[in-house]
């Protein structure tokens, strides 16, 4: 690499860094309890969980789900109906001033998926955990702060792609892991920043773009919500049940026909979600019922179906675009929640050893100008 | 080149190996998702802990 070459992308990793580094500080260490925020739920008992009944106890409809959430909350309607991730037994219903509300002020309500009783709110919006969460999400600044994250994050790509292209000239002369320990203390950080960015500058590129994707989240529903009402619209869809099909009991208005409607167009499938019409993940005409599979990949990879709210027409309004589906596997791939306890582990273990990437950057810089520094 | 580049492409391998094993099975993906990434970080803690350099 010629001297020129270097000094510019020199000038790329010093600036991309300094700008993000603080604020991926913050991230890394109000990520490190999200990583296990399903762990500290449990121990801090703060989960509210349906009662036992017999396995075969009836479901209640729906349509009753929905009453009870909004006779909790009488000023509020329903948007969305969410299964229990842990359990079965328990839908959690959203609820907000209007349908096409930006959600900001919206509120969960837990109930039971057999009794239709209100079992409570689960405490999202307050604690420790919630602190970690929404500093982690959007700094208390909603869409405006996601999007600044997402370009913090951008910068926080632009500074590890110019960190590897850095390493090579700072390694010429030595061996891979060398730690030069007994030379001066900016020296010692400069082999461990190498070391320790280098190995594990896989794991910080999956972790800080599909955390970038995630901060997109909102705009690619919108954008996909857009193209389903244009293939509507253009009479570009494909029915997987039309309204008279036999052996289907016909459409008759409620959310829980519409749901029975969904599963029976898509075999095998459980319902992950469930929006009324109206909403970002509806058009203003049809219900979403969001269908995963059962295995590892497909659990991930949802299935979107749309059922006419007046003839129960089941749609698949153009599958699923790339994006949607980049998103759904930049969730996994951002939280780690997909391997277990271990996995959970080492995310935790990553995510501190780049707190130790990220100060001893910060470090160099201060203590810059030093002869050592040089390769 | 090959003495820079070969652990540091070895490790990056198995980071994405087990990052991508993971997400496509259960079970041995799992156990193939811990090893990939297991394995990286060892590395960063056995050169920066290790007494002598």
């Amino acid at each position: 690499m010629t001297a020129a070459a270097m000094r510019r992308w020199g000038w790329i990793h010093k600036w991309s860094s300094l700008v993000c580094t603080l604020f991926m500080l913050l991230l890394c260490l109000t990520g490190l309890p999200l990583i296990f925020s399903h762990e500290i739920d449990h121990l801090a008992g703060d989960g509210i969980h349906a009662p036992e009944m017999p396995a075969d106890t009836p479901r209640a409809s729906l349509d009753a789900v929905a009453q009870a959430a909004v006779a909790h909350y009488p000023s509020l309607v329903p948007l969305y109906f969410f299964a229990g991730e842990d359990d079965p037994n328990l839908w959690y219903v959203k609820l907000d001033t209007r349908v096409d509300t930006d959600e900001s002020a919206s509120r969960l309500v837990l109930v039971d998926a057999r009794t239709a009783e209100v079992l409570g709110e689960p405490q999202f919006d307050s604690g420790f955990m919630s602190v970690m969460y929404r500093l982690h999400v959007d700094m208390y600044a909603g869409l405006p702060g996601k999007l600044f994250l997402g370009a913090m994050g951008l910068l926080l790509v632009t500074a590890i792609v110019s960190g590897v292209v850095l390493y090579a000239p700072f390694m010429r002369k030595l061996d891979f892991g060398t730690v030069r320990r007994q030379r001066a203390t900016r020296t010692r950080w400069l082999d461990l920043h190498n070391l320790l960015g280098i190995v594990t500058v896989v794991w910080a590129l999956v972790v800080g773009f599909t955390g970038v994707v995630n901060t997109w989240a909102e705009l690619i529903f919108k954008a996909w919500q857009a193209e389903q009402v244009a293939a509507l619209q253009a009479g570009a869809t494909h029915t997987v049940l039309a309204p008279d099909a036999a052996g289907a009991a016909a459409a008759d208005g409620s959310v829980q026909r519409a749901m029975e409607r969904a599963l029976l167009a898509a075999p095998g499938m459980k319902v992950d979600m469930i929006a009324f019409p109206g909403t970002l993940r509806s058009t203003p005409t049809h219900h979403a019922v969001l269908l995963s599979g059962d295995t590892p990949l497909t659990a991930r990879l949802t299935q979107a179906l749309l059922v006419d709210a007046d003839n129960g027409e089941v749609l698949e309004a153009s599958g699923r675009p790339w994006y949607v589906t980049v998103l759904q596997l930049s969730e996994p791939l951002h939280f780690g929640d997909y391997g277990g306890l271990p996995m959970k582990a080492l995310w935790a273990l990553l995510d501190l050893i780049t707190i130790v990437v990220l100060g001893s950057g910060l470090y160099l810089w201060w203590r810059r100008g030093g002869q050592e520094a040089k390769p | 080149m090959m003495r820079i580049w070969a652990w540091p492409v070895v490790l990056a391998l198995l980071t994405a190996g087990g990052l991508a094993a993971g997400l496509v099975s259960d079970g041995l993906g799992d156990v193939a998702a811990w090893i990939g990434l297991g394995i990286p970080v060892a590395v960063c803690l056995g050169c920066s802990l290790r007494r002598r350099a």
